[in-house]
């Protein structure tokens, strides 16, 4: 076999190992997160617009994997029909949204369409059967 | 930020990690497959099975099915099999069956999407429809399950791959002289069409059904203009397919591009490079 056809495809199993070793997860990454604690799991403002719309459709699709955990989330705050209070994320390809309570029980709420950062844990609800993700103890900070 | 210390953070996350798992798995196995089929003259054959595999996801989508690759498979593996294996004895051949079935899919799936809104658990069916068709976002939801799971099928692409290598070499250069050597012809054509189906299945969570072509056929062109002999361009093709994507992904998450239009590009741009490289070395 000539040369160049072994350093390639000592290449590619380098690559496919690489692939493998990387689908382990940190146990860092499997605990309980870190709640109140202050420190941030997910920071959703330090990402681009392609990825903060990725995390969105990552917490309502794969939402228990995000549960307990701590998340900064940028957008604009909307407050749907059934009176839920949403901020929606629109920078990217489409629109996501994600619900969020804040903490204390007379918080008081942005104005309709108010760009916001939010910090809040992610917690997971059940209405009509389904199960959807939402923040809780949120906190407006921006 | 530094783009390393960008980089750091993005790699913290598991879901970053992960789009890149699966995408030098799936750039693999794209390369190793889009060799055969652009030698055979069916290159666009990706557009095809992932126009229908964009269809399979729909309906499975309005009935409600909780793991969508339990249609969206099978319906993409019979859809290769009659196209790769009857392609010959059939009255509508070659290009002309791909754009039958792949048009008619995609337009149907898009139907019964719009058509069926109100029963899909989707609240945001255009996002849906857009990642799906162009990758924008999709390898960046994928969840523990659905990576094994690409692990899993790629793995088992490879291996069989490495298995047959000999009998595909064989049949891509000269069907009939396999078949009178005594070749299984019309079984080596199905375990090609169901590993072509396989893969263009899993690439459409990386670059979206209308460019699952580009992941397909431009490492092989890539290499054909530099190397001559099959290994030689198969290994080539694996490699810079798996260069592109990585530098793709890195280059859409660093800069906000969308991911799947973003390693075509790098993948054009390859192209460019490698023909340069052909055109001076032929001098």
């Amino acid at each position: 076999m000539k040369v160049i056809n072994k350093i390639l495809i000592a290449v590619l199993a380098f690559c496919m190992i690489f692939a493998l070793v990387g689908c382990v997860d940190d146990d860092n990454t499997t605990d309980t997160g870190s709640g109140n604690s202050g420190k941030i799991d997910f920071d959703l403002v330090a990402m681009g617009p392609n990825s903060t719309y990725a995390m969105f459709q990552n917490l309502n699709k794969n939402t228990n994997e995000y549960l307990n955990k701590s998340f900064k989330i940028p957008g604009t705050y909307y407050l749907m029909a059934d009176g839920s209070h949403t901020v929606f994320f629109s920078d990217a390809c489409c629109s996501e949204y994600i619900e969020f309570k804040l903490k204390g029980v007379d918080a008081e709420y942005p104005e309709l369409y108010e760009n916001v950062i939010i910090t809040g844990i992610g917690g997971q609800k059940t209405v009509d059967g389904q199960q959807h993700f939402y923040l809780y103890d949120a906190e407006i900070v921006e | 930020m530094t783009i390393i210390e960008k980089l750091q953070m993005y790699f913290q996350f598991d879901f970053v990690r992960r789009a890149f798992v699966v995408g030098i798995l799936v750039a693999l196995c794209a390369a190793l497959l889009g060799v055969i089929l652009v030698l055979k003259r069916f290159s666009f054959i990706g557009d095809g099975l992932s126009h229908v595999a964009f269809g399979a996801m729909a309906v499975a989508g309005v009935v409600g099915v909780t793991n969508e690759m339990v249609i969206v498979m099978p319906v993409t593996i019979v859809c290769a099999v009659i196209l790769l294996c009857s392609s010959e004895n059939s009255k509508i051949k070659g290009d002309a069956a791909v754009a039958l079935i792949s048009v008619s899919a995609l337009a149907l799936g898009y139907l019964v999407l719009n058509v069926f809104s109100s029963v899909t658990n989707s609240s945001n069916i255009s996002g849906d429809v857009c990642s799906a068709l162009f990758g924008s976002t999709s390898i960046l939801t994928l969840s523990k399950a659905e990576v094994w799971l690409c692990v899993g099928l790629a793995v088992a692409v490879i291996v069989m791959y490495v298995v047959f290598y000999n009998k595909i070499f064989a049949m891509t250069f000269d069907q009939n002289f396999a078949r009178a050597t005594g070749t299984k012809v019309k079984t080596y054509n199905a375990i090609v069409a169901v590993i072509t189906a396989v893969i263009i299945v899993l690439a459409m969570n990386l670059v979206g059904s209308l460019l699952i072509s580009a992941l397909v056929i431009f490492p092989a062109l890539s290499a054909m203009r530099v190397f001559k002999s099959f290994l030689s361009v198969t290994v080539c093709s694996a490699v810079v397919s798996v260069v592109c994507a990585v530098l793709g992904l890195l280059t859409a998450i660093l800069f906000g591009t969308p991911i799947g239009s973003t390693i075509v590009a790098v993948d054009l741009v390859c192209f460019g490079i490698f023909s340069a490289v052909g055109a001076i070395m032929r001098r």
